[in-house]
């Protein structure tokens, strides 16, 4: 598959305080990348620069070959979606309308929802199986449902590149696997998928690579099985942990079982 | 499912409606009361190609002396609900109102300045342009001070209103007391003014700009909604977030200013309407900018109405109407807003 992102050197401070150091990252496309690292280690100030959201300080990033600055915003919003880790709202928006609303970078800014726009938000509902609640206010919904939802009016969106800020943080094991299975589905349409992820056992499960990321670096990308290593974990975690490739999931998975407090 | 979808178009209706209702009442009572089909006949003949036969001092009374008042009521409340909708969404903030966040005393000052340094001598055009002016570098203030990554806490927005209204109400004062007799009676009807003595030439200095900041508004109402979902997600949507919003808050204050400028400071209607409209057919700014601009009219014609005809035949303030109606419906939204544990 070919080359969908590249990140030549990127870093981001903010102040003095460095957040990003020279990142250099290769990612091609119909892949589901999990964004695994510590809390505060600029996993979102990574995924901010990729959506455009952030500009690097140093660096840059290429989309598709062309600078990413380059870009009119329309441009980029048509490429790459980003979904924020909170997505509470208190305005009565129904589900519908918010995945409508992804279709925006696609009408014309006073234009109303055509049938087309009106077909692709219907097929994003029903991929991530909402259709039921379409009619609800968002106001209303749980958690789980509220990123259902957000990740719906993510597909709407219908760009190649899906940035997402801890999709399944604080929800139940039903909207956790229904998410990534979500995601699966949209890896196999060919989009990459880019999403900080901090259940490691989960990412294990459906990513096709890991992105460790430490201190605002890179500590290692490649497939699950190389990545979860119980060294890695030390290093990154300070957690000291065994792994084992679980016999019904065939994959790796890791159990932490005591933790460093050498800092 | 299919009465849900019709909904802002009955709503529409409706208040088309309720707007036409008020207009005919607001025409027909005064010191002399027009009769209905009167007022109706002569209403309707105000359209090109239509005609009817009416009685010509009752055409007089309504079209020279009420009409013009009238129509400066609708179109002041249209733009201070117009503008109520669009600051609540930029701000992100059910409380903005350009009453409440000291728009409307940044426009009362440059009025004020207006007077004083004697440009409204020079042209009377020059008080509803240092309204907007003053209106449009307050908005920009409140807006700078308290909003962060496009979102603004309910207590951060209130205090920055208080504080920004008490610092221009304490130079529109100071203006005041620096200027002789004359200049100060002046300024002080001038402040005091109200629908009072509105005609057609102020009409004509308002509905350029209401007509224009609704365009600019009507145009921008998807963006609008997906503001909503904060700054980052509209910048993610394609939506060049810094100037758009500038366009809107210019937009915002152009409205609001020249409002302020020709009838004072009028609170509360930025926030009452939109409110209510919300409530009936949601968060939709299509739909919401429409039916506010309608409901806003209205609202103002009938404050209106009832500020003339409460102590007949002197009138009281219409500002007195809409903050009695305003202020316990903002205490409403705090007690509200404080039992969610966001204030």
């Amino acid at each position: 598959m070919g080359v969908i992102m590249q990140l030549r050197d990127v870093s981001f401070s903010r102040g003095s305080r460095s957040i990003i150091q020279s990142v250099n990252l290769t990612l091609h496309s119909g892949q589901f990348i999990g964004l695994i690292g510590p809390n505060g280690t600029g996993k979102s100030t990574l995924l901010r620069m990729m959506a455009r959201l952030l500009k690097p300080d140093e660096g840059y990033i290429e989309l598709n070959t062309a600078r990413l600055k380059d870009l009119t915003d329309l441009e980029v919003a048509r490429a790459i979606t980003y979904m924020p880790q909170s997505t509470e709202l208190e305005y009565q928006f129904t589900v519908e309308q918010i995945v409508q609303m992804g279709r925006h970078p696609h009408r014309k800014k006073w234009q109303g929802i055509r049938r087309e726009d009106l077909r692709i938000a219907d097929k994003a509902m029903e991929l991530t199986g909402i259709e039921c609640l379409k009619k609800r206010f968002i106001t209303t919904l749980s958690g789980g449902e509220r990123q259902l939802v957000f990740l719906a009016r993510s597909i709407a969106q219908q760009s190649q590149v899906v940035l997402l800020d801890e999709p399944t943080s604080d929800l139940d094991i039903y909207h956790q696997v229904k998410i990534c299975e979500v995601i699966e589905k949209l890896v196999q349409e060919g989009k990459t998928v880019i999403a900080a992820i901090h259940d490691i056992n989960l990412a294990a499960r459906y990513c096709d690579r890991i992105l460790l990321f430490h201190k605002g670096t890179i500590m290692g990308f490649d497939e699950p099985g190389k990545i979860i290593t119980p060294e890695n974990i030390l290093r990154v975690f300070q957690t000291s942990a065994y792994t084992f490739k679980d016999p019904y999931l065939e994959k790796r998975q890791v159990i932490p079982y005591a933790i460093y407090d050498n800092h | 499912m299919a009465a849900k979808e019709s909904k802002p178009i009955m709503t529409f209706i409706i208040m088309l409606i309720a707007l036409g209702a008020s207009i005919i009442l607001a025409t027909m009572y005064g010191g002399v009361i027009i009769p209905f089909e009167e007022t109706v006949r002569i209403l309707l003949s105000l359209f090109p190609f239509v005609h009817f036969d009416y009685d010509p001092m009752y055409e007089t009374i309504l079209v020279q002396i009420r009409f013009a008042r009238v129509v400066v009521a609708g179109l002041v409340g249209a733009a201070l609900a117009i503008s109520g909708v669009v600051m609540q969404s930029l701000f992100r903030n059910p409380m903005a109102d350009p009453g409440i966040i000291g728009v409307s005393s940044g426009g009362a000052f440059g009025g004020v300045m207006a007077i004083y340094f004697g440009l409204s001598a020079v042209h009377s055009l020059f008080i509803p342009l240092l309204g907007f002016l003053m209106a449009l570098l307050t908005l920009f203030t409140v807006y700078m001070i308290s909003t962060n990554h496009g979102k603004t806490s309910m207590l951060t927005l209130l205090l920055t209103g208080i504080a920004i209204s008490s610092f221009l109400s304490a130079c529109t004062s100071l203006l005041i007391s620096f200027s002789n007799a004359g200049v100060m009676l002046q300024i002080v009807q001038w402040l005091m003014g109200d629908l009072n003595g509105r005609d057609w030439s102020h009409v004509q200095i308002l509905i350029g700009p209401v007509l224009l900041g609704m365009a600019i508004f009507m145009y921008y109402a998807n963006d609008l909604d997906i503001f909503l979902l904060g700054e980052e997600q509209a910048q993610n949507m394609g939506i060049s977030i810094q100037r758009t919003r500038n366009l809107l808050l210019v937009a915002a204050s152009l409205v609001t200013g020249m409002s302020v400028a020709l009838t004072g400071a009028i609170g509360f209607v930025g926030l009452i309407v939109p409110h209510m409209v919300r409530m009936i057919i949601g968060p939709v700014h299509k739909h919401l900018l429409l039916n506010s601009a309608l409901a806003g009219a209205a609202f103002l014609i009938l404050a209106d109405l009832l500020a003339r005809l409460i102590i007949r035949p002197a009138e009281i303030q219409i500002g007195i109407i809409t903050a009695f109606l305003g202020a316990p419906f903002f205490l409403y939204l705090i007690i509200r807003h404080k039992k969610k544990g966001e204030l």
